[in-house]
């Protein structure tokens, strides 16, 4: 970690370049597609001075959709990687996220039948928002199998192997509960792969509610967060109400698991790299890391859904397959940087 | 009444009926065997763990009477080793001492500025503030997680081996800032697993089979029948300049 820049230079030119990449996402994001928009027209229909169905009723629903599902998972696993102390904690490898898709794929099977309900593979993007909150139950559970599977939060390979264990048996199991109708099999794929182009409206305000709810505690406790870095014994030995505050991490972090998850299916690696790389620059106070992971998040699934819409054109990838591909390479890069180390 | 008394513990684990007291102004060394239960006595004297019987009182008043934060106003604990943030500044550590006074949402102010400024120039390391603590060595690691535990200005501080793994003259340093500390007044209880530093405070309490077997000055309680008894028969002790001076026969 080289320190060129005053840190707090450097932080907060962070700050600004998140931003930055988050507005041209943004505008990328809106333009690309089938028909390609000019920045000119973009422009105008984000700011209401040209009627643009395809941006209003499309496209801007999938790419903010998509910026919050990014945003969810990469505070999640910022909050995920404080909370456990281990740098490869995150919702997807900790398996809250596969979690979260078994429970939504079971409440979509019995409230469905699972007949007339997947009728189309449209159907995620219409599931109420109590299915969210048996994701939620879904991910907490799967977040504490993990945990006593691998018999705490201290020792990494474990965590890694108990959440590689559970999520594919969970993620095993929404497979065989969705094969039970055959024809829907590219919706299962979808859905498992990780995928955007479901988010519509209603999607983006289901994700903007358990923002409302999930973020502010998180944000709250950057403080908190950081004293947990110097070890359990010290945080209480500083008075930290350490219990109530452990409940907290984890509620708000599966709840923002859950919400991705219901509306876009399990998308790998963001929780992970998100974090991962703010870290690096920014050093690993809580306060800045949470709210930057939340930006870096959205950037990187924006930035990711833009591949997978234009890598295949005219076809489209799930974007669970780019994040994938992407972030597997990545995290072996940091198992590799970690031997001998946990 | 000032200080930090640990009455009748018995309980969790090794302790078997523990009495010890803690002044202001004192240098209190703990010392045993391996598994004696001088850790689990100094987490019970820290509030961190609850006794089965017996209790400890803060100024005279149950430790378990005082709130969470008032206690980690008086009380700082620092353990054994442990995690630590590599990726915050040396600054951002120390800062963390000052959460009993903040709490999790208190805004930072003058008072916990020089605070934080105080403990680092108390600990030798006001040069070190602008780094991140995963490029500092042990020694300079372990003096800012001291700074850590002062900046709280604490009454009473509590360490676990404090010295270990670091070399002699850093092991010299933080034994001299443990005596500097407690001519300020405050009071300063260690275990240390090396008798010749624990000779080097005011007092020193013996604990074997989670019981105190002595306690007293380290040239009355430091004694060849008492140090063999603990740790076998190859243990001599020689007086050097007025103080014991332990070591081993082979």
């Amino acid at each position: 970690m080289t320190l060129a820049l005053p840190l707090a230079l450097r932080r907060s030119l962070v700050f600004a370049w998140l931003l930055l990449l988050l507005l041209l996402a943004l505008v990328l994001g809106v333009a690309l597609g089938a028909v390609a928009l000019s920045p000119g027209e973009v422009v105008r229909a984000l700011l209401g001075w040209e009627e643009n169905p395809i941006v209003t009723q499309l496209r801007l629903p999938r790419v903010l959709g998509g910026m919050l599902v990014g945003a969810a998972l990469g505070v999640a696993g910022a909050a995920f990687q404080g909370l456990f102390r281990n740098p490869l904690a995150d919702p997807y490898l900790m398996g809250s996220a596969s979690g979260a898709a078994f429970a939504v794929t079971l409440f979509a099977a019995l409230l469905g039948g699972l007949s007339p309900a997947f009728a189309q593979h449209a159907v995620f993007q219409h599931l109420p928002l109590s299915a969210t909150f048996f994701g939620f139950l879904g991910a907490l559970l799967a977040t504490l199998l993990t945990l006593v599977l691998a018999g705490g939060v201290a020792r990494t390979h474990e965590l890694v192997l108990a959440g590689v264990v559970v999520g594919s048996v969970l993620t095993g199991a929404t497979t065989y509960l969705m094969m039970q109708d055959a024809d829907r099999v590219r919706a299962v794929f979808a859905y498992t792969l990780g995928n955007l182009a479901f988010l519509g409206w209603p999607s983006v305000r289901a994700l903007a509610l358990i923002f409302l709810l999930a973020l502010p505690p998180l944000l709250l406790l950057g403080r908190a967060l950081n004293a947990l870095q110097l070890g359990e014994e010290t945080a209480r030995s500083l008075g930290l109400p350490l219990e109530a505050l452990k409940l907290t991490l984890l509620l708000s972090a599966s709840l923002l698991t859950a919400g991705a998850v219901a509306q876009a299916g399990i998308i790998g690696f963001v929780g992970l790299v998100a974090p991962h790389a703010l870290r690096r620059l920014l050093g690993e106070d809580y306060r800045l890391l949470l709210p930057a992971s939340a930006l870096g998040g959205a950037v990187l699934l924006a930035l990711a859904d833009l591949l997978a819409r234009t890598l295949t054109r005219p076809a489209e990838l799930p974007v669970g397959v780019v994040t994938t591909l992407l972030g597997g390479p990545f995290f072996l890069y940091l198992m590799w940087r970690r031997r001998g180390w946990a | 009444m000032a200080g930090l008394e640990a009455r009748g513990l018995w309980g969790p684990h090794a302790l078997k009926g523990v009495d010890l007291a803690l002044r202001p102004g004192e240098w209190l060394a703990l010392l045993g065997p391996n598994g004696a239960g001088k850790t689990t006595l100094l987490r019970v004297m820290a509030g961190l763990l609850r006794p089965q019987r017996g209790e400890v009182l803060l100024e005279g008043k149950p430790l378990r009477a005082y709130g969470s934060y008032e206690r980690g106003r008086l009380l700082a604990y620092l353990p054994q080793g442990g995690p630590y943030p590599e990726g915050l500044l040396v600054e951002e550590v120390v800062r963390l001492g000052r959460l009993p006074h903040l709490g999790l949402w208190g805004r930072e102010g003058k008072a916990d500025e020089e605070a934080v400024a105080w403990a680092l120039e108390a600990t030798g390391a006001s040069h070190l503030r602008g780094r991140l603590l995963g490029t500092l060595s042990g020694g300079e690691r372990q003096r800012v997680l001291l700074a850590r535990a002062l900046a709280a200005k604490p009454k009473y501080l509590l360490l676990d081996e404090p010295t270990t793994f670091l070399d002699l003259e850093h092991q010299a340093g933080v034994v001299a800032l443990l005596r500097r500390l407690a001519e300020m007044g405050l009071g300063v209880l260690a275990v240390l697993h090396d008798p010749n530093q624990a000779a080097l405070a005011h007092r020193v309490a013996v604990v074997h089979g989670g019981r105190v077997v002595a306690q007293g000055r380290p040239e009355a309680v430091l004694t060849e029948p008492l140090l063999q008894g603990l740790y076998g028969p190859g243990v001599r002790v020689a007086h050097l300049g007025g103080r014991p001076h332990v070591y081993l026969d082979g």
